[in-house]
């Protein structure tokens, strides 16, 4: 399974890496905004975990972005971010993110919410 | 050194300006008076100009207390309590900076505690099996250092939020400079110059290290929905 991973932090994007592999997944394509991570996102991609905050262009709307494209319609979302405001968790439900994880997060609360995120989508797609 | 907070600041100045304004208001009053009983002197020296003197006066100071009271609006507007908000990030920023350097200096700790035990297991009899043990635990260990780290890109946020908010400030201050009008005084008028960003930068104002439990339930709650 191959993620692409996106956050304007060169640590926060490390640390998710390995975090990552760690619980098995291995091959990860890193991107440092929504814009970059618009240009690498391909039909090899399976899983999309990106960040809110990050300069030119932020995860909600690299989200929306992805959900008006055909190829990015029902590709899993998982949103990892600071804002815990009700508003803004509720702005990431209407584009079309899957799951949220607060920063800072812990690896067994990224896996936990990866695999609820593959669940449903295995469900949806049965 | 104890310092008084700025709402008490604010409405000490607001009530002396009042003060200033009525004793002014008084005294104009009393030289209306004088120069409606007193026929002007032909000289519009000495003494007999007194009255017109303080007249203008009265009107030159009447203009700063407006140009005072419209700084303070400049300042009081959205100013405090991004002040206290700021405050309060700045705070943060450096406990969760002590908190994590704390975090991992007790971690390195452990992984050298380890490695010294590592270093006397060759001769013992169960060494290949607590061996292995240590190294699973360093491991978790190590990896747990790393993922402390994210207080990083959290206090980033905070400093970016802290930088908007004195930016802002300057710019509220080049307000108030341009309400006095320095260059009636023959100064130059100092002008606000944005600073220089090598790199455009987002952030979250209310990124915090803190209640993650609490609002990772929130987050939960509405996507179970």
């Amino acid at each position: 399974m191959k993620f692409l991973v996106v956050d304007d932090s060169v640590t926060m994007r490390r640390i998710l890496v390995n975090s990552l592999q760690r619980i098995g997944y291995t091959e990860t394509v890193e991107a440092g905004d929504g814009h970059e991570a618009l240009g690498l996102f391909d039909s090899s991609i399976d899983f999309v975990i990106t960040d809110w905050n990050m300069p030119n262009m932020s995860g909600i709307d690299f989200a929306r972005a992805l959900r008006a494209r055909p190829d990015g319609k029902r590709i899993p979302i998982l949103m990892v971010t600071t804002r815990s405001v009700r508003e803004d968790i509720m702005a990431a439900v209407e584009a079309g993110v899957n799951n949220y994880i607060l920063k800072p997060f812990t690896p067994p609360v990224l896996k936990e919410k990866i695999d609820q995120v593959l669940t449903v989508a295995a469900g949806a797609a049965a | 050194m104890a310092t008084r907070p700025v709402n008490e600041l604010l409405y000490d100045s607001e009530a002396s300006l009042r003060l200033v304004d009525n004793a002014i208001g008084e005294f104009s009053e009393e030289a209306a008076a004088i120069v409606a009983t007193h026929t002007p002197e032909p000289s519009t020296s000495g003494l007999s100009a007194l009255p017109k003197t303080l007249l203008k006066a009265y009107g030159e100071i009447t203009g700063i207390l407006d140009r005072l009271r419209e700084s303070r609006g400049i300042l009081e507007q959205a100013a405090v309590d991004k002040l206290q908000h700021m405050n309060e990030k700045l705070r943060e920023v450096s406990s969760a900076t002590e908190l994590a350097a704390t975090d991992i200096l007790n971690g390195l700790d452990r992984a050298v505690a380890m490695v010294d035990e590592l270093d006397t297991l060759d001769d013992a009899p169960d060494g290949k099996a607590r061996g292995l043990e240590i190294r699973s635990q360093m491991r978790d260990d190590l990896f747990g250092l790393m993922v402390h780290l994210q207080f990083q890109d959290i206090t980033t946020q905070q400093l970016a939020y802290a930088s908007s908010v004195i930016v802002d400030m300057e710019q509220r201050v080049a307000q108030i400079v341009a309400v006095f009008d320095p260059r009636a005084l023959g100064m130059d008028l100092p002008r606000f110059t944005p600073p220089i960003s090598s790199a455009p930068v987002a952030f979250d104002p209310n990124a915090t290290n803190s209640n993650a439990a609490n609002r990772q339930a929130l987050a939960d709650e509405i996507f179970k929905k």
